[in-house]
C-alpha cells in the first residue's frame, strides 16, 4: 500500500447530509481545497509586488505567480462539479490572457511612450493580441446581457468592498495623528536637492 | 430568463467577499511595522457583512455558501474579461500608435 493509498484509507467516512450540500465535513470548501489554495498563492505573489517597507519581499512575487498558475493548470486536485466549472472556466481565461499579456508587454516595450519605437517589436506585440481576440471569439459565440450583469453586480461588491476599506484606511491615517518631526537635511542632502530642482526647473534657486 | 433577487444577493457578496479576501492577502502579504490595524478591521468587516449576506441567499450550509458565493463572483468576472480587454486594446492601441510623447523623468 502506498502513501496515497494510505492516505485515502485514513480518512474517516462521514453519513451524507441530508440537505443540498454533500460535502465532506473534515474539508473546508467540499474538495475544491487545492484550487483555493493555488489561487491564494497566485495572489500572494501579486501582493508582494509592490514598493515600500516590505519590498525585500518582491522577488518572491513572480516565482510565486508561477508556481501557483502551473499548479492551478496543472495540478487542480479532485474537483466537484461546481469545481470542475471553475477550473474550466479559468483555462479558458489563460489561453485568451496569456497571449493577451504577453502581447501587451512587447507593445509596451516597443512603443514611444516606454520604450525606443520599433516596428518589428509592435509587429510582433499585436499578433499576440490579434490571437487573443481570435480566442475569444472562436471561444465566446454569445454574448448575453445577464453575463454582462452578473459581472455588474460583481463589480458592485468589490467597489463596495473597496469604498469600506478605504474609509477604514482613512480612519486609521486621520487616527494616527504627528510623529516625530524628521530631521532637517544634512548639507550634502540639501545641495543634492538644490541641484536637481536646479536641473529640472532651469535657472538658479536662492 | 433573468437574475433574481437571490442571485443578485449573492453575486453582490461575492464580490465583497471576494474583496476582501484579497485585501486580507495584500495586508497580510505587505505586513510593516507602519500598518494600521483599522485597516484590517474594516476589511474583516466587510468580509463578515458579505459572509452573512451570502449564506442568508440561499440555503446551504456555511461553508459551501461561501464557496459558491466566490466561485460565481470569479464565474462573474471571468465571463466580463473581453470587455475590460477591449479597453486595454483601446488603450494599448492608443499608446502604440497614436502617442509619440516618451515619458522621462522631467515629465
Amino acid at each position: 500500500m502506498n502513501l496515497v493509498e494510505r492516505f485515502q484509507h485514513a480518512i474517516i467516512p462521514y453519513p451524507r447530509k441530508t440537505q443540498e450540500s454533500n460535502h465532506h465535513p473534515q474539508c473546508m470548501f467540499g474538495g475544491n481545497e487545492l484550487l483555493w489554495a493555488f489561487l491564494i498563492i497566485i495572489s500572494i505573489g501579486g501582493s508582494f509586488h509592490r514598493m515600500g517597507p516590505s519590498f525585500d519581499r518582491s522577488k518572491f512575487g513572480f516565482p510565486l505567480i508561477l508556481l501557483g498558475l502551473s499548479c492551478l493548470i496543472f495540478f487542480p486536485g479532485e474537483l466537484t462539479e461546481n469545481g470542475v466549472e471553475l477550473h474550466k472556466s479559468f483555462l479558458q481565461s489563460v489561453s485568451i490572457a496569456l497571449p493577451f499579456a504577453i502581447g501587451a508587454i512587447i507593445v509596451l516595450r516597443n512603443s514611444p511612450t516606454y520604450g525606443g519605437r520599433s516596428i518589428p517589436g509592435l509587429f510582433a506585440g499585436w499578433i499576440f493580441i490579434i490571437a487573443s481576440w481570435a480566442a475569444i471569439f472562436l471561444e465566446k459565440d454569445t454574448y448575453s446581457i445577464i453575463a454582462i450583469t452578473r459581472g455588474a453586480l460583481v463589480i458592485m461588491g468589490i467597489l463596495a468592498g473597496l469604498v469600506a476599506v478605504f474609509i477604514g484606511v482613512y480612519l486609521a491615517e486621520r487616527s494616527s495623528g504627528f510623529r516625530d518631526e524628521s530631521e532637517p537635511l544634512s548639507k550634502e542632502e540639501g545641495d543634492l536637492v538644490r541641484a536637481i530642482l536646479e536641473r529640472r526647473l532651469g535657472g538658479r534657486l536662492e | 430568463m433573468s437574475i433574481g433577487f437571490q442571485e443578485a444577493k449573492m453575486l453582490f457578496s461575492g464580490g465583497c467577499l471576494l474583496f476582501s479576501s484579497l485585501a486580507l492577502i495584500h495586508f497580510a502579504s505587505s505586513y510593516n511595522i507602519h500598518n494600521r490595524s483599522l485597516s484590517f478591521a474594516s476589511a474583516i468587516a466587510v468580509g463578515i457583512a458579505a459572509f452573512y449576506l451570502a449564506s442568508s441567499s440561499n440555503d446551504l450550509d456555511k461553508m459551501a455558501s461561501l464557496e459558491l458565493a466566490m466561485s460565481s463572483a470569479i464565474l462573474g468576472l471571468l465571463e466580463i474579461l473581453p470587455i475590460f480587454l477591449a479597453a486595454i486594446t483601446l488603450l494599448l492601441f492608443r499608446i502604440s500608435l497614436l502617442t509619440n510623447r516618451s515619458v522621462d523623468a522631467s515629465s
